[in-house]
């Protein structure tokens, strides 16, 4: 649905490029994460997809089409929530709502599902002026999706939500995407990427740095081994001077490699006290910093 | 073009203050022309009925860019179908439509039924129209209503070219009638004037072909390079 090949962009008067050369392509049906510090190209990336820049070199095609080239026809095939929520603020959040919607073809959801849906129904006829920045994430990503669009642009949708909204904002793109959009989701927020994401790509300095599935990522900068964790003994507290009280006590590594068979490995199976076994994969926080240099915002 | 739009546009107009500005200054023109003489609210109406069109379309057509440029709602509007001629011409349509009721008021009060309502409503668009797409096409380049306010001057005292024959023409050199005439609100009073006393056809139809020119040197030269940049920001 969205295919970026040799795609490169300098802004005018800029010394260098803000996108170089970056290659992905995102399927019907998939959510695509794009992550990245800020002014590594990805708001760039997404405003020539939204036909918005132009001048660029390579290829950027929504549905066949050359961004480039985009017009009516190719905007309407499309839903976009950016990071800032701008909406009119002296219309209502219905008003806003079919006011955008009124913009597409075709027939459109009915509002009022979504705004309950999203918490937001109570404030469905008071202005926008009067809503907080949670309300106004939320009643953006109705704008993106009340008219079904076939590829989403959402840019940090979970920003400023609680842990339930932003739940709820997952579980609405989920939705989309089972129900055949392909989502481009930008984001600083690793857990909401590492949850709702099938593929995710780290974009470092322009430049695509990694692409692919969360797990596969986090087990290619991870560890291949496991530690198995254990309620600490009295041995384990003593050592640490009895600040590790109620905390568990980790073994040493064993490599995946031959770990049906090891030995030590059993042998720390079977002692008293075993709460788990966990894996050395990296998070998609650890391969951020290490792929970007730089500690998430 | 979207009815929604349209509607919707109304309403702003409304809720930010347009609306209200365009009844308090038509009370206060029918004020003025009230206290005159007869034969000077004859002279001065023509004015009133153009200033509508030409000064309030263009000022406030700014201020409402302005005003979508402060909520940030352009970013949304170009990533949606909307053509963003569409959306000036709405805009445009709105103020000409509040622009013609206002000079119908200010006639009504002052003359009664003497005065025709079509040339009032030609006055209404081939001044509007112009204006409305000068001043949203200063907007988006200069961006706020301060810098708006200030860097549209020049434009202003373009549009007021056509007043100042109007008021002062016997005093000023032959050619600057023609210039003025053929100027982006030379049709607007023209056409104003006729609302009152008859006027030339041939001279009627050569300012709306001026302005129709306008228009659309407005709309290629100045507007559409502003929305191409805009859509960048």
């Amino acid at each position: 649905m969205i295919r970026v090949s040799g795609l490169s962009f300098a802004y005018p008067r800029a010394k260098g490029e803000a996108v170089r050369g970056i290659d992905f392509a995102v399927a019907p049906g998939e959510v695509f994460g794009f992550l990245g510090p800020s002014g590594a190209g990805k708001s760039t990336t997404q405003k020539i997809l939204l036909g918005s820049l132009r001048g660029y070199s390579g290829s950027a095609t929504v549905g066949g089409v050359e961004a480039s080239g985009a017009d009516s026809r190719y905007r309407a095939g499309i839903g976009a929530a950016f990071e800032f929520p701008c909406f009119y603020q002296k219309l209502t959040g219905l008003e806003n709502v079919r006011l955008f919607a009124s913009f597409y073809p075709g027939p459109k959801e009915d509002p009022r599902p979504l705004f309950e849906r999203l918490g937001i129904a109570d404030a469905m006829d008071r202005r926008v002026a009067e809503y907080s920045k949670g309300m106004r994430m939320r009643l953006n990503l109705i704008r993106a999706v009340i008219h079904r669009p076939r590829v989403l642009f959402l840019d940090e949708p979970t920003s400023g939500l609680d842990p339930a909204n932003a739940r709820v904002v997952r579980d609405i793109v989920r939705e989309r995407a089972s129900e055949g959009a392909a989502v481009f989701l930008t984001t600083h927020d690793m857990a909401a990427a590492d949850a709702t994401c099938d593929r995710v790509a780290f974009i470092v300095d322009g430049r695509i740095a990694a692409c692919d599935a969360p797990a596969a990522l986090k087990r290619r900068y991870g560890k291949r081994a496991v530690v198995v964790d254990r309620e600490p003994g009295p041995e384990a507290g003593a050592a640490a001077g009895g600040s590790a009280a109620g905390a568990a006590a980790a073994s040493p590594e064993f490599p995946l490699d031959g770990l049906a068979d090891d030995a030590a490995f059993l042998a720390e199976l079977r002692k008293p006290g075993l709460l788990g076994v966990r894996t050395l994969d990296s998070s998609l926080d650890g391969i951020f910093l290490s792929l970007t240099g730089k500690e998430l915002a | 073009m979207s009815a929604a739009l349209f509607a919707a546009d109304l309403r702003l107009l409304w809720r930010h203050g347009f609306a209200i500005a365009y009844l308090v200054v038509a009370a206060l023109y029918a004020a003025v022309l009230s206290v005159l003489p007869r034969a000077w609210a004859d002279a001065v109406l023509p004015i009133l009925a153009w200033s509508d069109p030409a000064f309030f379309c263009f000022f406030f057509a700014g201020a409402s860019v302005c005003l979508d440029l402060a909520q940030g709602t352009f970013r949304s509007l170009f990533a949606s179908p909307l053509r963003p001629s569409d959306y000036l011409i709405v805009k445009a349509l709105d103020l000409g439509i509040l622009s013609f009721a206002m000079a119908a008021i200010v006639s009504a009060s002052s003359r009664g039924a003497d005065f025709s309502l079509w040339p009032l409503a030609a006055s209404a668009a081939f001044g509007g129209a112009p204006a409305a797409m000068l001043g949203a096409a200063l907007a988006l380049r200069l961006k706020s209503v301060n810098r708006f306010m200030m860097g549209s001057i020049p434009a202003f005292l373009v549009l007021a070219l056509p007043a100042l024959d109007y008021a002062a023409g016997r005093y000023l050199p032959p050619w600057f009638g023609p210039i003025a005439a053929l100027s982006p609100g030379g049709a607007s009073l023209a056409f104003a004037r006729a609302a009152y006393t008859a006027a030339p056809a041939g001279e009627l139809a050569l300012g709306a072909l001026a302005a129709a020119a306008w228009t659309a040197a407005i709309a290629r030269f100045a507007l559409a390079p502003a929305v191409n940049a805009a859509r960048g920001d």
